[in-house]
């Protein structure tokens, strides 16, 4: 039996396939002495740490900051939970979209239930700028809030004008952290011209590094009164052993225990490829596969698709008749890989009103071909007129 | 000639003063440093030429890397 070709659209999950350089980084530093990075003054820690610093320069050069500002996390979910909670005040104020994905919400009510904060949700009116920011300015509360807002939906195309709510914020007063899931990799964004005080994203994702990687990118503001930042992990840091705490400077304080410098290695070489191919070429060519994956979806009147014009490249859908897990499952027995249910994101779900069982997700990457994208969306066709 | 370490917080703070100091000129490496040899435990440090160091410091303050000690010698 031929094994069938994998179709892989569940690039919103995490990407694949990887750049080849991605993936000689990460053998390359398997294979040689890769001290811990930061842990001793010997050669192998040297090559390590001069592996992680040579992200965060990267890093920092491509996203408006400064190599000292940027965090490695094991994923956006960690730099999140670490932003949040290191800016909620006891009895504070918290203010989220209502688009955003769990990793927003659950640390958002923790907070709630373990520091008595007041949650609130901004609205995002499929992406109207001026009536999203006037619902912000209602609910901000000067010198209190902290604002957390996604970029780009998880589960829609929805874009949120980060740059306009920075300015927002800091006028106020108010921190404001970024969730740049589905952003980083497709959209250019500068932390100084948005105003961003810390900009969270996924290693694995449009940046094309390996899973367990993530990073934060602090803003200049935010990072001047670094030591004010409560810590979430404590433990080893390789500076200030003595002290009790962690050490007051970024990015040490939010780096306790060692490092992924494999996976930083590999990130690297990810950062390096989206420089040289560029956010708008890939975002391009994403945006032609989803026209042509909706154009033939809406051929079919009994499969709604949830668009909402946005200009990202993630594809939301239903069959009439079929639930979203007996779509998957049946697209997974031709090889097409995509996602189904409610993507951690049961609140933006009820926003963009898909139903009780979720909906469909299709999402491209720079290597999906418009032929595999013909034949998913064929294969959507089939599975409606199985279900009719 | 001489040799001095200018000492910071971090690991990281020294590799980008190695980087920032590179960019004005003056060349360094970064060494490791007995804590209790400085006054603010600063485990790191930049080592370089002492006829280098004031316009090293001027530098890097200029560029937001606080830095500790000058201590001269070897460490």
């Amino acid at each position: 039996m031929t094994r069938k070709k994998t179709v892989y659209l569940d690039n919103a999950a995490t990407s694949w396939p990887k750049p080849g350089s991605v993936t000689s980084a990460v053998r390359d530093a398997l294979k040689k002495p890769f001290g811990n990075p930061g842990r001793g003054s010997h050669s192998a820690s040297e090559t390590a740490q001069n592996a992680v610093f040579g992200l965060r320069e990267s890093v920092a050069s491509h996203f408006g900051s400064e190599a000292d500002r940027v965090v490695l996390t094991s994923n956006a979910t960690a730099g999140l939970n670490y932003a949040l909670k290191g800016f909620a005040s006891t009895g504070g104020h918290i203010l989220i979209s209502d688009l955003e994905h769990n990793s927003v919400r659950r640390p958002a009510l923790a907070l709630e239930r373990e520091l008595g904060c007041r949650v609130d949700t901004f609205r995002t009116f499929g992406g109207d700028p001026d009536m999203i920011l006037s619902d912000i300015e209602k609910k901000l509360r000067p010198n209190d809030t902290v604002v957390v807002s996604v970029h780009v939906s998880n589960i829609c195309n929805i874009t949120l004008p980060i740059g306009a709510i920075g300015k927002l914020c800091r006028d106020a007063g108010c921190r404001f952290i970024v969730d740049a899931s589905q952003s980083a990799g497709h959209r250019k964004i500068d932390v100084r011209d948005e105003r961003i005080d810390v900009l969270c994203m996924p290693g694995h994702k449009g940046l094309y590094g390996p899973m367990g990687t993530g990073l934060m990118v602090f803003g200049e503001a935010a990072a001047r009164e670094a030591e004010r930042i409560r810590t979430t992990v404590e433990g080893g840091s390789g500076a200030e052993s003595e002290k009790a705490s962690m050490p007051d400077a970024l990015p040490e304080r939010l780096e306790a225990g060692t490092l992924n410098a494999h996976g930083a290695a590999g990130l690297l070489a990810g950062v390096e490829w989206i420089k040289k191919t560029g956010e708008e070429r890939i975002a391009a060519h994403e945006r032609r596969l989803y026209e042509e994956f909706v154009g033939i979806l809406k051929t079919d009147k009994r499969i709604t698709v949830y668009d909402d014009g946005g200009p990202g490249a993630v594809v939301l859908f239903n069959v009439k008749g079929a639930s979203p897990a007996e779509v998957g499952g049946a697209l997974d027995r031709d090889g097409i890989c995509v996602r189904t249910g409610f993507h951690c994101a049961p609140t933006a779900h009820r926003t963009v009103g898909t139903g009780k069982d979720g909906a469909v997700r299709v999402s491209f990457g720079y290597f999906n071909t418009l032929s595999e994208v013909r034949f998913a969306a064929e294969r959507v066709l089939s599975v409606s007129r199985v279900f009719k | 000639m001489n040799r001095c370490t200018l000492t910071v917080m971090t690991r990281t703070g020294a590799s980008r003063a190695v980087r920032v100091l590179g960019k004005a000129g003056i060349s360094s490496t970064v060494v490791s440093v007995d804590p209790s040899l400085t006054k603010n435990g600063c485990g790191y440090g930049v080592k370089l030429d002492c006829s280098k160091a004031e316009n090293a410091k001027k530098t890097l303050s200029g560029n937001g890397i606080t830095v500790g000690d000058v201590l001269v010698g070897g460490i």
